[in-house]
């Protein structure tokens, strides 16, 4: 199996690669929900200029 | 049948317009009314800069009959020593005309939603005319471009911001030589639906720019560019011609624009580091409060994961560039703060296209992702997470959601402006036309909005002696305070208000001194000073309870157990 290359990378290489992407996009996107959520619940008209700073 | 073929040629142009886009279209008008339709008049508008600012302003041009008036002889008599009508917004744009057909509430709501509308149709027609996008689907498409109507603006800077994708689609026509006519119109309408200040003189600095490269690089195409931005300058001069008249001619009156002061010492390194990512993962709150971190991670992985993508990187680039110059600016200013031009106008507002620079981003960089069969299952995850950090982080959103399942502490419009305890306190006191109110603990635009005179305001621009005059009311306050609180007056004004030294800044310079949440035990303000410059009554949201030693009189309290309790005082 570790003979099959895709690319410059070897099988296990590649997916090791797409899974370490996957989890940087899961994280990435768990904290923009979260960040949404505490935005939600928190935001207030004096904080807005504040809100440039997130 | 002449009749026939222009009926079908018109379809025609519809046909790029998929089922998903119309789906889009109508999911995106439901979800921008819904609020709106339940919340009606108790509907959450944003005061900052809005309900403050340029609503107030209009409200003002329209009773006042100067709203289209060219000449600079014409004064707004109620505001301050009489403010020239032409220091305030054209008349001539869209927005302010929309409020004068609509009114105030509906004109601001109509306005949003064609604001945006336009903002998803050409971001959806330049997607599909003008990108390769190969991997993703319709509805990832469609749902991408929606994204632009999730954001946060301010409607009254227009399509300045949201309408970045129909400049570009302008821009994409020159550049794959399009008919010029429709360039051109495009061109010379973008002015009267933007904001001249905020994108309208960095446009023409970019567009001329263009225009060098372009004429270095390819000496047969010129013509076309050439006309396109002579369009563009017309329409900005017909649209802004009361401002560039009042820039130009007013005489006798010197902008308190040229005392700005903001920058007092040199930036340092750390406040550099700051701002730039602070600007760069959230833009600038004027321009939206764009939260980008979820597509600069998507970017970092289809780039230095997949595909080194020329435009994905020339995008990038623009946005670091933009971004840097925004982070350095201070220090351009702390330089050259001798330049009394380059105070009073801020070079650094290029901000207004990142919105559409990080949107352009992700649909590259999602483009590229689907590639990869594994990580395109991702692709709607993402784009529904960018959407909800949109959605909530814009705050007229969030407050109007809030609103309806009763959460929400902030005055809706209804409230905000009290039209029904002003009616009682004119019932009871009959205030007269040339008798000037001043505001303490409350924004001068309520009493501006609901009809009467006021000594101040919120003014980008007005008349410096009169800053000068207006200090003297509260200048032992502001001797009570720190230099930076000091500063927000001295050096900068365009909040001309009385500062309490009692009150936080931050409440009185955003209104929310409500529900009698402040008392004044020791006020000191020139009563002498106020008369002087016409006042003959106070409005305050705080109770001043030293009011015997202020040579004031109470006379009376009103709009008991709604937002603002107001005390009325007699100078």
């Amino acid at each position: 199996m570790e003979k099959v290359n895709i690319g410059k990378y070897t099988y296990m290489e590649y997916n090791q690669r797409i899974r370490i992407f996957e989890l940087v996009i899961l994280l990435a996107c768990l904290l923009s929900v979260l960040l949404a959520i505490f935005v939600f619940v928190f935001l207030s008209q004096e904080d807005i200029a504040l809100m440039s700073f997130f | 049948m002449k009749v026939n073929h222009i009926v079908n040629s018109f379809l025609d142009k519809f046909q790029i317009f998929s089922n998903w886009f119309w789906i889009g279209f109508i999911v995106w008008t439901i979800s921008f009314f819904a609020p709106y339709l339940i919340n009606g008049l108790d509907s959450y508008i944003r005061i900052h800069d809005t309900l403050e600012g340029e609503l107030g302003w209009f409200n003002l041009l329209e009773k006042s009959g100067h709203l289209h008036s060219l000449s600079n002889q014409n004064f707004i008599d109620t505001l301050m020593n009489g403010l020239p009508r032409n220091v305030l917004p054209s008349g001539y744009v869209f927005f302010s005309n929309m409020l004068y057909v609509f009114g105030t509430f509906y004109g601001y709501i109509f306005a949003t939603f064609i604001y945006k509308s336009i903002g998803f149709i050409s971001f959806y027609l330049f997607v599909k005319k003008y990108m390769t996008i190969s991997n993703l689907n319709e509805i990832h498409i469609v749902t991408i471009t929606l994204l632009i109507t999730s954001i946060q603006f301010f409607p009254q800077f227009g399509l300045s911001v949201v309408g970045i994708p129909l400049l570009s689609f302008g821009f994409a026509r020159l550049y794959y030589r399009k008919g010029i006519k429709t360039t051109m119109f495009i061109m010379f309408l973008f002015p009267f639906f933007s904001n001249f200040v905020l994108c309208g003189i960095e446009m023409i600095i970019l567009m001329t720019l263009a225009i060098i490269v372009v004429t270095m690089i390819d000496k047969s195409h010129t013509k076309d560019w050439f006309l396109a931005y002579f369009a563009y300058i017309l329409g900005n001069f017909i649209a802004n011609i009361q401002f560039l008249n009042g820039m130009l001619f007013l005489e006798g009156f010197r902008s308190h624009r040229v005392s700005y002061n903001t920058i007092v010492e040199m930036p340092n390194f750390t406040t550099t580091i700051s701002e730039f990512f602070s600007f760069f993962l959230s833009t600038h709150y004027h321009v939206s409060i764009f939260i980008s971190l979820l597509i600069l991670v998507v970017f970092m992985i289809s780039y230095h994961g997949i595909e080194k993508n020329k435009w994905a990187r020339n995008i990038m680039m623009g946005i670091t560039v933009i971004v840097g110059w925004q982070a350095l600016y201070p220090f351009i200013e702390f330089l050259l703060r001798d330049i009394a031009f380059i105070k009073s106008f801020h070079f650094n507002r290029f901000g207004f296209v990142l919105p559409f620079l990080w949107l352009t981003l992700l649909i590259i960089s999602l483009d590229i992702i689907s590639r990869e069969e594994k990580l395109k299952r991702w692709v709607s995850l993402i784009i529904f997470s960018q959407f909800l950090i949109l959605f909530f982080a814009n705050d007229e959103t969030a407050h109007n959601y809030k609103r309806i399942i009763g959460k929400d502490n902030f005055p809706s419009y209804r409230e905000y402006f009290a039209n029904e305890t002003f009616i009682e306190i004119q019932q009871k006191l009959n205030i007269q036309k040339q008798d000037k109110i001043l505001s303490i603990c409350l924004s001068p635009s309520i009493a501006q909005f609901n009809g009467f005179s006021t000594l101040d305001g919120l003014f980008s621009v007005y008349d410096l002696s009169y800053k000068e005059k207006f200090r003297k009311i509260f200048e032992k306050e502001l001797e009570k305070v720190d230099w930076k609180r000091r500063s927000y007056f001295d050096n900068w004004g365009n909040r001309c208000y009385v500062f309490p030294a009692e009150v936080p800044l931050n409440t009185v310079s955003t209104n929310l001194a409500k529900k009698d949440s402040y008392k004044l035990h020791n006020l000191e303000i020139n009563s002498d000073a106020i008369r002087e410059l016409g006042g003959k009554y106070i409005f305050s949201a705080s109770e001043i309870l030293n009011y015997h030693k202020l040579k004031i009189k109470p006379l009376g309290k009103f709009g008991e157990g709604k937002y603002w309790k107001i005390y009325v005082y007699g100078v």
